[in-house]
């Protein structure tokens, strides 16, 4: 069996490497800061001012002034211009469920670049077709691709709960479920890669039984 | 595989070590035995060359085709 070469790692692969890594501690970092905005939005009170909200809402007929509107829940809503609503409610629970959605992105980012780094050490040993990075690799790809629907979806949802408190007179609030096609198409893009890595480490295989 | 490699039955007929041909040839005690056990899946010319250079003996005689059984 051929003795594995060892790749003095180049300097894209160093940028590269660095950049995983900065991303790796940056995640943990946003975890870490999203699990305490949780545990505050519970604890504390719960007004919570937002410049936007993730809903469209459109006016048959436009004013001069911005028209003030009432919730389901008597929390008064002033509409700023037509797009940007400032919504203060106490009872209003939806933000927990809200912030529920980046910690599930994060935590997916999380995964993916664990993966992501365990791939470069094995470039960075000079075995890039290592037999488990093509298994790694497919991995993130169906992860990729899957975030385009889902991602879109559970934005969705938590759309729908501001629907349900919001109420302007003359104007039509709707969300929708947006699928998100680049994010497919790069997920699809790192199945090839996988499959590319999966010939590659074949190819290998034959070259270390090569005497 | 149907290629069998007789480099064992070379070595003894020529009384030299595994260890000392791999020295010889240039070629790892790592991948020699690899050869030896019919573990390769190819074979350089050069190293097929050095080997019967070595041992003074044709391809023919370290290498034997078997057909092989259906499974």
């Amino acid at each position: 069996m051929n003795e594995s070469n060892s790749i003095k790692a180049s300097r894209p692969l160093k940028a590269v490497w660095i950049s995983v890594q900065i991303f790796w501690y940056l995640s943990w970092v946003a975890a870490g800061l999203l699990v305490l905005v949780v545990a505050a939005a519970t604890v504390v009170d719960k007004n919570i001012k937002y410049a936007h909200l993730p809903v469209e809402v459109s006016f048959e007929e436009k004013g001069e002034d911005a028209p003030f509107m009432r919730a389901q829940r008597d929390a008064e809503i002033p509409v700023v211009g037509f797009s940007d609503i400032t919504m203060i409610t106490e009872d209003f629970d939806g933000i927990n469920r809200g912030l529920a959605i980046p910690l599930f992105l994060i935590a997916g980012q999380l995964w993916i670049i664990f993966h992501l780094r365990k791939f470069l050490r094995t470039v960075k040993n000079g075995k890039p077709f290592d037999p488990d990075n093509s298994r790694r690799v497919k991995l993130i790809g169906w992860a990729v691709t899957a975030a385009g629907p889902v991602v879109g979806f559970l934005n969705y949802i938590y759309a729908l709960d501001y629907i349900k408190y919001i109420d302007i007179e003359g104007a039509t609030i709707e969300t929708d479920w947006e699928i998100y096609p680049y994010v497919i198409v790069l997920g699809l893009l790192i199945l090839v890669i996988g499959q590319v890595l999966d010939v590659g480490s074949k190819m290998q295989r034959e070259q270390d039984f090569t005497v | 595989m149907p290629i069998i490699v007789k480099l064992d039955f070379m070595l003894v007929k020529r009384k030299i070590s595994l260890t000392e041909l791999s020295e010889k040839v240039g070629v790892t005690l790592a991948n020699l035995s690899v050869l030896k056990k019919n573990h390769a899946r190819a074979v350089r010319f050069s190293t097929l060359d050095a080997i019967c250079r070595t041992l003074d003996c044709q391809p023919g005689e370290i290498l034997e085709w078997v057909e092989e059984e259906p499974s």
